[in-house]
């Protein structure tokens, strides 16, 4: 089997079939984490598919410095980025009434209005905290390869992974046992 | 080390990536720090937590419709992508060497150019026999500044001196 690298090689000649082994491979990973990140299925589709065809486009300057999966959410933070800030301003850092975390009938009740929970206290992170966290937590991105993803420093990492923990351990408090 | 400081690294010495030396550094805080033990606690439940959302399947034909974008885009002319060229494939150092390579030859020819003689075409054909060596009849008289005049002037500055 072809590494990722190998792969882009061939995708660079204009190879779709190869291109396409590359979107089987990542295609998860990447709607998973543009819907983590943005909370809605239409607009995660559509950034998930550009991220691929903006791949496509850019495969014959393609150089193997950093790997392909770095490289891979490279375009997809920022595509995130840029549309949350065309398509809405910073979300407010409050969030509505806590839900109430007295276990309901069954479990699977419970798992959906926790996972219901996470998904609005992630919401309610600014842009870069948001992107870090779901790298950081969902994706189980490196310290590195978060800061080579996001084009900033570790340090800057450490600030938006301790910020986005603090203001989630706030919003899920009932779900922490507290 | 200070409580605020391996606060902030907490994440990140949860994964153990912080570098070995630090990482020993906050190990040894946390175990002699009663708050910043509750602290690491409390990030533990969290990543344990957020771990437990689920991994949501791709919408069906995902790959088709990636594919399918491609090619439209493709047919209108949209995506900017260029083929991989030989070009593309040297190095930038080689790249940067090509380039100067081109430069100098194309300088050095114009400076040639300009530097050659005017002359007339009807010289040329007499004194050199150009005409007939590189089969230029056809050119006949060429007028003063065109392009023809300076090819010829060029080749007979060349012949003309012997270079």
């Amino acid at each position: 089997m072809l590494s990722d690298e190998e792969l882009m090689l061939v995708v660079g000649r204009g190879d779709l079939d190869a291109f396409e082994q590359i979107v089987l491979r990542y295609q998860g990973e990447v709607w998973n984490t543009a819907y983590r990140f943005l909370d809605d299925r239409t607009e995660a589709n559509d950034i998930a598919q550009e991220v691929f065809v903006r791949v496509f486009e850019a495969s014959s300057r393609y150089e193997p410095t950093a790997s392909f999966r770095t490289y891979l959410y490279c375009i997809l933070n920022r595509l995130c980025l840029d549309h949350v800030r065309k398509a809405r301003p910073t979300p407010i850092a409050e969030l509505p009434q806590a839900a109430d975390p007295t276990p309901p009938p069954d479990e699977a009740s419970l798992r959906k209005e926790r996972d219901a929970a996470v998904r609005r206290a992630v919401n309610t992170l600014p842009p870069e905290q948001r992107m870090a966290v779901v790298l950081r937590y969902f994706e189980r991105l490196t310290w590195t390869e978060i800061a080579e993803t996001m084009d900033v420093s570790p340090k800057a990492v450490e600030r938006l992974l301790s910020r986005g923990r603090k203001a989630l351990g706030k919003h899920l408090a009932a779900f922490l046992g507290e | 080390m200070k409580c605020a400081e391996v606060n902030a690294r907490l994440d990140i010495y949860l994964a153990g990536e912080l570098p070995p030396s630090l990482q020993q550094e906050v190990g040894t805080h946390v175990e002699g720090c009663a708050a910043c033990r509750h602290a690491l606690d409390r990030t533990r439940r969290l990543a344990a937590l957020l771990a437990e959302a689920p991994f949501l399947a791709v919408p069906d034909h995902f790959a088709e419709h990636v594919l399918a974008r491609v090619r439209a885009r493709n047919a209108q002319g949209a995506l900017t992508r260029s083929p991989r060229t030989w070009w593309s494939d040297l190095s930038k150092p080689m790249r940067a060497a090509a380039a100067a390579a081109v430069l100098v030859g194309a300088t050095g020819g114009m400076v040639f150019g300009w530097s050659a003689a005017p002359v007339s075409s009807a010289q040329v054909k007499q004194e050199n026999g150009l005409f007939a060596g590189y089969g230029l009849d056809t050119l006949g008289d060429a007028p003063n500044g065109s392009l023809a005049e300076g090819c010829l002037a060029l080749l007979a500055g060349r012949n003309g001196e012997g270079r």
